[in-house]
Protein backbone atom coordinates (compact mmCIF):
# COMPACT_ATOMS: atom_id res chain seq x y z
CA UNK A 1 0.00 0.00 0.00
CA UNK A 2 1.19 3.45 -1.05
CA UNK A 3 1.88 5.90 1.90
CA UNK A 4 1.93 9.62 1.29
CA UNK A 5 1.27 12.58 3.32
CA UNK A 6 -0.20 14.93 0.47
CA UNK A 7 -3.57 13.79 1.25
CA UNK A 8 -3.18 10.98 -1.80
CA UNK A 9 -2.80 7.04 -2.07
CA UNK A 10 -4.31 4.49 -0.24
CA UNK A 11 -2.88 3.71 3.47
CA UNK A 12 -4.21 1.26 5.93
CA UNK A 13 -4.60 4.25 8.68
CA UNK A 14 -6.60 5.74 5.87
CA UNK A 15 -8.78 2.63 5.69
CA UNK A 16 -9.15 2.53 9.46
CA UNK A 17 -10.48 6.25 9.58
CA UNK A 18 -12.94 5.56 6.44
CA UNK A 19 -14.30 2.64 8.50
CA UNK A 20 -15.23 4.59 11.84
CA UNK A 21 -16.59 7.51 9.07
CA UNK A 22 -18.48 4.91 7.42
CA UNK A 23 -19.28 3.43 10.74
CA UNK A 24 -20.78 6.58 12.67
CA UNK A 25 -22.45 7.75 9.49
CA UNK A 26 -24.31 4.31 9.41
CA UNK A 27 -25.31 4.46 13.25
CA UNK A 28 -26.80 7.78 13.21
CA UNK A 29 -28.35 7.12 9.58
CA UNK A 30 -30.28 4.60 11.23
CA UNK A 31 -31.31 5.38 14.40
CA UNK A 32 -32.67 9.61 12.92
CA UNK A 33 -34.39 7.55 10.30
CA UNK A 34 -35.93 4.37 12.49
CA UNK A 35 -34.31 2.09 9.68
CA UNK A 36 -32.91 0.05 12.58
CA UNK A 37 -36.56 -1.22 13.03
CA UNK A 38 -37.61 -0.90 9.50
CA UNK A 39 -34.89 -2.30 7.91
CA UNK A 40 -32.41 -4.21 10.75
CA UNK A 41 -35.45 -5.38 12.78
CA UNK A 42 -33.24 -4.23 15.90
CA UNK A 43 -35.12 -4.51 18.97
CA UNK A 44 -35.24 -1.91 21.71
CA UNK A 45 -37.44 0.84 22.82
CA UNK A 46 -37.09 4.45 22.15
CA UNK A 47 -33.74 5.63 22.73
CA UNK A 48 -32.21 2.30 23.38
CA UNK A 49 -29.36 3.15 21.38
CA UNK A 50 -28.51 6.78 22.63
CA UNK A 51 -26.35 8.54 22.12
CA UNK A 52 -27.35 7.31 18.42
CA UNK A 53 -30.84 8.85 18.64
CA UNK A 54 -34.05 10.05 16.37
CA UNK A 55 -34.91 13.76 17.16
CA UNK A 56 -38.91 13.87 16.69
CA UNK A 57 -39.66 16.59 19.01
CA UNK A 58 -42.52 18.88 18.40
CA UNK A 59 -43.44 16.89 15.29
CA UNK A 60 -46.83 16.09 16.23
CA UNK A 61 -49.30 18.62 14.89
CA UNK A 62 -51.91 20.32 16.75
CA UNK A 63 -54.68 22.75 16.51
CA UNK A 64 -54.44 26.04 17.69
CA UNK A 65 -57.15 25.61 20.31
CA UNK A 66 -56.23 22.68 21.64
CA UNK A 67 -55.83 22.43 25.45
CA UNK A 68 -53.01 22.37 27.81
CA UNK A 69 -53.29 19.29 29.68
CA UNK A 70 -51.59 19.53 33.26
CA UNK A 71 -51.75 16.40 35.11
CA UNK A 72 -51.92 16.72 39.52
CA UNK A 73 -51.72 13.36 40.75
CA UNK A 74 -53.41 12.97 44.32
CA UNK A 75 -53.58 10.19 46.92
CA UNK A 76 -56.02 9.33 49.36
CA UNK A 77 -54.26 7.61 52.53
CA UNK A 78 -55.75 5.46 55.15
CA UNK A 79 -57.11 8.05 57.39
CA UNK A 80 -58.83 9.03 54.39
CA UNK A 81 -56.66 12.53 54.15
CA UNK A 82 -55.76 13.29 50.60
CA UNK A 83 -52.21 14.64 49.66
CA UNK A 84 -51.36 15.61 46.09
CA UNK A 85 -48.11 13.78 45.12
CA UNK A 86 -45.53 15.76 43.42
CA UNK A 87 -42.68 14.48 41.59
CA UNK A 88 -39.88 15.32 43.53
CA UNK A 89 -41.40 13.01 46.29
CA UNK A 90 -40.83 9.94 44.45
CA UNK A 91 -37.23 11.90 43.54
CA UNK A 92 -38.68 11.87 39.31
CA UNK A 93 -37.97 14.66 37.14
CA UNK A 94 -40.80 16.51 35.42
CA UNK A 95 -40.48 13.69 32.84
CA UNK A 96 -40.02 10.22 34.75
CA UNK A 97 -43.45 11.99 36.39
CA UNK A 98 -45.37 12.19 33.53
CA UNK A 99 -44.28 9.32 31.78
CA UNK A 100 -44.42 7.16 35.18
CA UNK A 101 -46.99 7.36 37.39
CA UNK A 102 -49.12 9.58 35.22
CA UNK A 103 -48.67 7.04 31.94
CA UNK A 104 -49.37 3.98 34.29
CA UNK A 105 -52.76 5.62 35.22
CA UNK A 106 -53.48 6.77 31.78
CA UNK A 107 -52.61 3.71 29.90
CA UNK A 108 -54.44 1.24 32.89
CA UNK A 109 -51.15 -0.58 33.69
CA UNK A 110 -51.38 -0.95 37.72
CA UNK A 111 -48.16 -3.41 37.18
CA UNK A 112 -46.16 0.04 37.05
CA UNK A 113 -48.31 2.21 39.20
CA UNK A 114 -47.71 0.21 41.61
CA UNK A 115 -43.94 0.58 41.66
CA UNK A 116 -44.64 4.19 42.49
CA UNK A 117 -47.04 3.60 45.06
CA UNK A 118 -44.57 1.14 46.73
CA UNK A 119 -41.70 4.15 46.65
CA UNK A 120 -43.94 6.33 47.82
CA UNK A 121 -45.32 3.85 50.80
CA UNK A 122 -41.98 3.45 51.29
CA UNK A 123 -40.36 7.18 51.60
CA UNK A 124 -43.43 8.49 53.78
CA UNK A 125 -44.60 5.86 55.46
CA UNK A 126 -48.04 5.63 55.02
CA UNK A 127 -50.54 3.69 53.02
CA UNK A 128 -52.37 5.02 49.94
CA UNK A 129 -55.92 3.36 49.45
CA UNK A 130 -56.67 4.98 45.82
CA UNK A 131 -54.73 7.72 44.30
CA UNK A 132 -56.63 9.79 41.36
CA UNK A 133 -55.34 11.28 38.45
CA UNK A 134 -56.94 14.87 37.35
CA UNK A 135 -56.28 17.59 34.57
CA UNK A 136 -56.51 20.94 35.06
CA UNK A 137 -56.16 22.41 31.32
CA UNK A 138 -55.56 25.60 30.19
CA UNK A 139 -56.77 26.37 26.68
CA UNK A 140 -55.89 29.51 24.38
CA UNK A 141 -59.46 31.24 23.09
CA UNK A 142 -60.48 34.80 21.73
CA UNK A 143 -59.92 36.55 25.20
CA UNK A 144 -56.28 34.71 25.56
CA UNK A 145 -55.13 31.98 27.70
CA UNK A 146 -58.18 30.91 30.32
CA UNK A 147 -58.50 27.86 32.42
CA UNK A 148 -60.92 24.90 31.41
CA UNK A 149 -62.84 23.22 34.02
CA UNK A 150 -61.15 20.48 36.30
CA UNK A 151 -61.72 16.75 34.81
CA UNK A 152 -61.27 14.19 36.79
CA UNK A 153 -59.46 11.53 34.29
CA UNK A 154 -59.17 8.38 36.70
CA UNK A 155 -59.41 6.78 39.98
CA UNK A 156 -57.67 4.01 41.07
CA UNK A 157 -58.51 2.06 43.98
CA UNK A 158 -55.51 0.58 45.80
CA UNK A 159 -57.32 -1.57 48.30
CA UNK A 160 -56.60 -5.39 48.31
CA UNK A 161 -53.76 -5.54 46.79
CA UNK A 162 -54.80 -4.71 43.54
CA UNK A 163 -55.53 -1.98 41.90
CA UNK A 164 -58.79 -1.19 40.24
CA UNK A 165 -59.41 1.46 37.35
CA UNK A 166 -62.33 3.44 37.18
CA UNK A 167 -62.98 6.05 35.50
CA UNK A 168 -63.78 9.56 36.39
CA UNK B 1 -13.48 -5.67 -14.61
CA UNK B 2 -11.33 -3.00 -15.41
CA UNK B 3 -14.65 -0.37 -15.53
CA UNK B 4 -15.30 -1.88 -11.61
CA UNK B 5 -11.80 -0.67 -11.02
CA UNK B 6 -11.78 2.14 -12.68
CA UNK B 7 -15.33 3.23 -10.68
CA UNK B 8 -13.58 2.32 -7.44
CA UNK B 9 -10.50 4.38 -8.17
CA UNK B 10 -12.79 7.50 -9.19
CA UNK B 11 -14.40 6.74 -5.78
CA UNK B 12 -11.78 6.65 -3.58
CA UNK B 13 -10.48 9.77 -4.78
CA UNK B 14 -13.31 11.75 -4.39
CA UNK B 15 -13.15 10.19 -1.04
CA UNK B 16 -10.15 10.55 -0.28
CA UNK B 17 -10.23 14.53 -1.62
CA UNK B 18 -13.32 15.08 0.31
CA UNK B 19 -12.20 13.52 3.92
CA UNK B 20 -8.35 13.92 3.68
CA UNK B 21 -7.54 17.27 2.74
CA UNK B 22 -4.92 19.10 4.43
CA UNK B 23 -6.09 21.09 7.08
CA UNK B 24 -5.31 23.18 10.06
CA UNK B 25 -4.52 21.36 13.22
CA UNK B 26 -5.43 24.37 15.40
CA UNK B 27 -9.15 24.04 14.40
CA UNK B 28 -9.12 20.29 15.34
CA UNK B 29 -7.45 21.23 18.83
CA UNK B 30 -9.60 24.31 19.57
CA UNK B 31 -12.56 21.87 19.33
CA UNK B 32 -11.26 19.12 21.50
CA UNK B 33 -10.35 22.35 24.31
CA UNK B 34 -14.29 23.48 23.40
CA UNK B 35 -16.28 20.60 23.62
CA UNK B 36 -14.50 18.60 26.30
CA UNK B 37 -14.69 22.14 28.64
CA UNK B 38 -18.75 21.72 27.74
CA UNK B 39 -18.67 18.11 29.15
CA UNK B 40 -16.43 19.29 32.23
CA UNK B 41 -19.03 22.12 32.97
CA UNK B 42 -22.19 19.64 31.98
CA UNK B 43 -20.80 17.16 34.92
CA UNK B 44 -20.14 20.15 38.03
CA UNK B 45 -23.72 21.80 36.95
CA UNK B 46 -26.29 19.70 35.49
CA UNK B 47 -25.48 15.84 35.71
CA UNK B 48 -24.67 16.26 39.79
CA UNK B 49 -28.51 16.55 40.06
CA UNK B 50 -29.11 13.36 38.07
CA UNK B 51 -26.96 11.28 39.68
CA UNK B 52 -27.97 12.19 43.20
CA UNK B 53 -31.78 10.54 42.03
CA UNK B 54 -29.67 7.66 41.00
CA UNK B 55 -29.78 5.98 44.84
CA UNK B 56 -33.83 6.22 45.29
CA UNK B 57 -34.57 5.30 42.38
CA UNK B 58 -36.35 1.66 42.18
CA UNK B 59 -34.79 -1.23 40.66
CA UNK B 60 -38.02 -1.72 39.14
CA UNK B 61 -37.34 0.88 36.95
CA UNK B 62 -34.14 -0.13 35.62
CA UNK B 63 -33.91 -0.95 31.91
CA UNK B 64 -30.72 -0.59 30.34
CA UNK B 65 -29.67 1.00 26.91
CA UNK B 66 -27.95 -0.63 24.93
CA UNK B 67 -24.49 1.29 25.90
CA UNK B 68 -24.94 0.30 29.84
CA UNK B 69 -25.50 -3.29 28.36
CA UNK B 70 -22.47 -3.06 26.84
CA UNK B 71 -20.11 -1.63 29.46
CA UNK B 72 -21.74 -3.94 31.80
CA UNK B 73 -21.26 -6.88 30.31
CA UNK B 74 -18.02 -7.71 31.12
CA UNK B 75 -18.63 -7.13 34.84
CA UNK B 76 -21.43 -9.40 34.95
CA UNK B 77 -23.63 -6.40 36.18
CA UNK B 78 -27.64 -7.78 35.72
CA UNK B 79 -29.33 -4.65 37.38
CA UNK B 80 -28.02 -1.51 37.96
CA UNK B 81 -24.17 -0.74 39.27
CA UNK B 82 -24.11 0.08 43.05
CA UNK B 83 -24.51 3.86 43.77
CA UNK B 84 -21.06 3.43 45.30
CA UNK B 85 -19.37 3.10 42.20
CA UNK B 86 -20.56 6.57 41.45
CA UNK B 87 -17.61 8.01 44.19
CA UNK B 88 -15.20 6.41 42.04
CA UNK B 89 -16.51 6.96 38.48
CA UNK B 90 -17.64 10.54 38.85
CA UNK B 91 -14.49 11.61 40.29
CA UNK B 92 -12.08 9.96 37.40
CA UNK B 93 -14.14 11.12 34.58
CA UNK B 94 -13.45 14.54 36.17
CA UNK B 95 -9.52 14.14 36.08
CA UNK B 96 -9.96 12.44 32.29
CA UNK B 97 -11.37 15.21 31.62
CA UNK B 98 -8.84 17.59 32.44
CA UNK B 99 -6.16 15.67 30.68
CA UNK B 100 -8.48 15.79 27.72
CA UNK B 101 -8.93 19.30 27.89
CA UNK B 102 -4.78 19.79 28.66
CA UNK B 103 -3.90 17.52 25.99
CA UNK B 104 -2.00 14.70 28.20
CA UNK B 105 -2.31 11.26 26.49
CA UNK B 106 -4.38 13.18 24.55
CA UNK B 107 -6.09 10.27 22.32
CA UNK B 108 -5.90 8.13 25.71
CA UNK B 109 -7.46 10.76 28.14
CA UNK B 110 -10.17 11.19 25.58
CA UNK B 111 -10.96 8.06 24.83
CA UNK B 112 -11.20 7.52 28.75
CA UNK B 113 -13.45 10.37 29.44
CA UNK B 114 -15.87 9.61 26.54
CA UNK B 115 -16.20 6.25 28.38
CA UNK B 116 -16.48 7.25 31.16
CA UNK B 117 -19.05 9.86 30.25
CA UNK B 118 -21.01 7.46 28.26
CA UNK B 119 -21.19 5.29 31.30
CA UNK B 120 -22.53 8.24 33.35
CA UNK B 121 -25.08 8.80 31.33
CA UNK B 122 -26.16 5.96 29.96
CA UNK B 123 -26.82 4.84 33.60
CA UNK B 124 -28.68 7.86 34.15
CA UNK B 125 -30.42 6.96 31.42
CA UNK B 126 -31.46 3.51 31.80
CA UNK B 127 -34.79 4.61 34.00
CA UNK B 128 -37.45 5.58 31.63
CA UNK B 129 -35.98 9.12 30.48
CA UNK B 130 -33.98 10.56 28.10
CA UNK B 131 -32.79 13.35 26.27
CA UNK B 132 -31.00 14.62 23.04
CA UNK B 133 -28.94 17.46 23.86
CA UNK B 134 -25.94 15.25 25.20
CA UNK B 135 -25.77 12.56 22.62
CA UNK B 136 -24.07 14.50 19.68
CA UNK B 137 -21.28 15.60 22.14
CA UNK B 138 -20.52 12.60 23.53
CA UNK B 139 -20.45 10.99 19.24
CA UNK B 140 -18.50 14.16 19.04
CA UNK B 141 -16.28 13.08 21.13
CA UNK B 142 -15.66 9.77 20.37
CA UNK B 143 -14.82 10.98 16.96
CA UNK B 144 -12.46 13.84 18.37
CA UNK B 145 -10.50 10.50 20.94
CA UNK B 146 -9.53 8.75 16.66
CA UNK B 147 -8.17 12.10 15.75
CA UNK B 148 -4.56 13.69 16.43
CA UNK B 149 -6.68 16.70 17.83
CA UNK B 150 -3.87 16.66 20.48
CA UNK B 151 -1.35 17.15 18.02
CA UNK B 152 -1.18 21.24 18.30
CA UNK B 153 -2.40 23.11 21.71
CA UNK B 154 -1.79 20.54 24.45
CA UNK B 155 1.22 19.62 26.96
CA UNK B 156 1.83 15.97 23.98
CA UNK B 157 2.79 19.23 21.65
CA UNK B 158 4.86 21.75 24.41
CA UNK B 159 6.59 18.18 25.20
CA UNK B 160 7.37 17.37 22.19
CA UNK B 161 8.46 20.44 20.76
CA UNK B 162 10.77 20.84 24.53
CA UNK B 163 12.10 17.17 22.87
CA UNK B 164 12.38 19.22 19.06
CA UNK B 165 14.42 21.90 20.62
CA UNK B 166 16.78 19.72 22.49
CA UNK B 167 17.62 17.81 19.19
CA UNK B 168 17.84 21.29 17.38
CA UNK B 169 14.24 20.98 15.63
CA UNK B 170 13.01 23.79 14.50
CA UNK B 171 8.82 23.51 15.13
CA UNK B 172 6.42 25.62 12.78
CA UNK B 173 4.38 27.99 14.54
CA UNK B 174 1.41 25.73 16.04
CA UNK B 175 -1.44 27.62 14.42
CA UNK B 176 0.15 26.59 11.05
CA UNK B 177 0.54 23.17 11.57
CA UNK B 178 -1.96 21.24 9.39
CA UNK B 179 -2.50 17.43 8.70
CA UNK B 180 -4.61 15.32 6.02
CA UNK B 181 -6.35 13.50 9.62
CA UNK B 182 -7.28 17.20 10.76
CA UNK B 183 -10.22 17.74 8.12
CA UNK B 184 -12.05 14.64 8.43
CA UNK B 185 -13.17 14.90 12.54
CA UNK B 186 -14.70 18.22 11.75
CA UNK B 187 -16.45 17.22 8.76
CA UNK B 188 -17.68 14.02 10.55
CA UNK B 189 -19.24 16.10 13.45
CA UNK B 190 -20.78 18.52 10.27
CA UNK B 191 -22.24 15.74 8.84
CA UNK B 192 -23.88 14.15 12.63
CA UNK B 193 -25.50 17.48 13.07
CA UNK B 194 -26.79 17.53 10.00
CA UNK B 195 -28.75 14.30 10.17
CA UNK B 196 -29.75 15.34 13.34
CA UNK B 197 -31.26 18.03 12.43
CA UNK B 198 -32.74 16.04 8.84
CA UNK B 199 -34.29 13.67 11.23
CA UNK B 200 -36.10 16.46 13.13
CA UNK B 201 -37.21 17.88 9.72
CA UNK B 202 -38.28 14.47 8.86
CA UNK B 203 -40.19 13.73 11.73
CA UNK B 204 -42.44 16.62 11.11
CA UNK B 205 -42.85 15.79 7.48
CA UNK B 206 -43.76 12.12 8.17
CA UNK B 207 -46.16 12.84 11.73
CA UNK B 208 -47.16 16.29 11.22
CA UNK B 209 -47.08 16.29 7.39
CA UNK B 210 -48.72 19.88 5.57
CA UNK B 211 -50.64 20.26 8.87
CA UNK B 212 -46.92 21.12 10.13
CA UNK B 213 -46.59 24.23 7.98
CA UNK B 214 -49.48 26.03 8.84
CA UNK B 215 -48.13 27.32 12.13
CA UNK B 216 -50.72 25.95 14.47
CA UNK B 217 -48.54 23.93 15.72
CA UNK B 218 -45.79 25.69 16.76
CA UNK B 219 -47.62 28.16 18.09
CA UNK B 220 -49.46 24.90 20.20
CA UNK B 221 -45.82 24.01 21.37
CA UNK B 222 -44.64 27.46 22.14
CA UNK B 223 -47.55 28.05 24.69
CA UNK B 224 -47.94 24.85 26.04
CA UNK B 225 -43.99 24.73 26.63
CA UNK B 226 -44.11 28.01 27.98
CA UNK B 227 -46.51 27.12 30.42
CA UNK B 228 -45.02 23.68 31.49
CA UNK B 229 -41.42 25.52 32.01
CA UNK B 230 -42.29 29.15 33.31
CA UNK B 231 -41.21 30.90 29.76
CA UNK B 232 -43.24 33.88 29.96
CA UNK B 233 -42.04 34.86 26.33
CA UNK B 234 -42.51 31.44 24.62
CA UNK B 235 -46.52 31.60 25.93
CA UNK B 236 -46.46 35.61 24.24
CA UNK B 237 -45.65 34.69 21.09
CA UNK B 238 -47.23 31.92 20.83
CA UNK B 239 -50.57 34.29 20.81
CA UNK B 240 -49.59 35.43 17.65
CA UNK B 241 -50.29 33.28 14.53
CA UNK B 242 -48.40 35.02 12.24
CA UNK B 243 -45.64 34.83 14.15
CA UNK B 244 -45.58 31.20 14.84
CA UNK B 245 -46.26 30.34 10.87
CA UNK B 246 -42.79 33.12 10.47
CA UNK B 247 -40.99 31.02 12.79
CA UNK B 248 -42.15 27.77 11.64
CA UNK B 249 -40.88 28.15 7.86
CA UNK B 250 -37.55 29.57 8.96
CA UNK B 251 -37.19 26.32 11.00
CA UNK B 252 -37.98 24.20 8.14
CA UNK B 253 -35.47 25.76 6.28
CA UNK B 254 -32.78 25.37 8.41
CA UNK B 255 -33.55 22.05 9.76
CA UNK B 256 -33.90 20.56 5.62
CA UNK B 257 -30.76 22.16 4.78
CA UNK B 258 -28.44 22.76 7.87
CA UNK B 259 -26.08 19.53 5.99
CA UNK B 260 -24.53 22.03 3.51
CA UNK B 261 -22.56 23.31 5.78
CA UNK B 262 -20.67 19.67 5.23
CA UNK B 263 -20.15 20.37 1.55
CA UNK B 264 -19.95 24.17 1.36
CA UNK B 265 -17.97 26.18 3.36
CA UNK B 266 -19.24 29.60 1.85
CA UNK B 267 -22.49 29.47 3.78
CA UNK B 268 -20.83 28.04 6.83
CA UNK B 269 -20.86 31.22 8.85
CA UNK B 270 -24.53 31.91 8.15
CA UNK B 271 -25.60 28.98 9.30
CA UNK B 272 -23.82 28.85 12.50
CA UNK B 273 -25.41 32.43 13.34
CA UNK B 274 -28.81 31.14 12.11
CA UNK B 275 -28.47 28.11 14.37
CA UNK B 276 -27.27 29.85 17.32
CA UNK B 277 -30.41 32.83 16.55
CA UNK B 278 -32.61 29.02 16.70
CA UNK B 279 -31.53 27.28 19.62
CA UNK B 280 -31.47 30.23 21.32
CA UNK B 281 -34.68 31.32 20.69
CA UNK B 282 -35.89 28.05 21.50
CA UNK B 283 -34.36 28.65 25.02
CA UNK B 284 -35.71 31.73 25.46
CA UNK B 285 -39.70 30.93 24.80
CA UNK B 286 -39.15 26.96 25.21
CA UNK B 287 -36.58 26.28 28.22
CA UNK B 288 -35.01 23.55 26.04
CA UNK B 289 -31.45 23.55 26.01
CA UNK B 290 -29.45 22.73 23.23
CA UNK B 291 -26.46 24.89 23.92
CA UNK B 292 -24.15 21.80 23.36
CA UNK B 293 -24.94 21.52 19.85
CA UNK B 294 -23.86 25.91 19.92
CA UNK B 295 -20.88 24.43 21.25
CA UNK B 296 -20.87 21.96 18.36
CA UNK B 297 -20.94 24.58 15.85
CA UNK B 298 -16.97 25.01 16.57
CA UNK B 299 -16.75 22.53 13.87
CA UNK B 300 -17.46 25.23 11.13
CA UNK B 301 -15.13 28.24 12.60
CA UNK B 302 -11.66 28.65 10.54
CA UNK B 303 -9.87 29.43 13.82
CA UNK B 304 -6.34 29.02 12.51
CA UNK B 305 -7.04 31.23 9.70
CA UNK B 306 -8.53 33.67 12.42
CA UNK B 307 -5.61 33.54 14.53
CA UNK B 308 -3.17 33.69 11.91
CA UNK B 309 -5.21 36.94 10.82
CA UNK B 310 -4.33 38.56 14.10
CA UNK B 311 -0.52 37.52 14.58
CA UNK B 312 -0.06 38.70 11.54
CA UNK B 313 -1.95 42.26 12.24
CA UNK B 314 0.21 41.99 15.48
CA UNK B 315 3.53 41.79 13.99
Amino acid sequence: MTRRTTGQGISASKLLVSAAIAGVLFCQTITAFHWVHTMFHGRGRKGYYWPFLDYPMYSRPHARREPFDRYVLFARLEDGTEVEIVPADLSLTFWKFEKGPVRAILRDDPAQLVVYVRSYEARFGRRLTAVRLENHPRVLGEAGLTDAPVQVVKTVDLVAGAAEVAGP
Amino acid sequence: MSRVRAWMTRTWRVWDGYWFRQAPLANLAICRILFTGLQLIMLLTGIPRGLRRLPGLPDDLYHPLFAMQVLTAPFGMDGPPPPNLLFIVYPATLVFGLLAMAGWLTNASLTIFMILNLFLQAWLYSFGEFHHPEAALIIALAILSLSPSGRVLSIDAWLRRQRDAREGRRAAPWWTETSIYASWPLLLIMWILGLIYLSAANAKAVVGGLDWLKGDTLQWYLIRDGLRWDAPLGVWIGQFHPVALLLTWVTMWFEWTFFLVALMPRVRWFYVLAGIALHGGIYVTMKAPFFTFIVLYAVCVPWASWIARVRGRAA
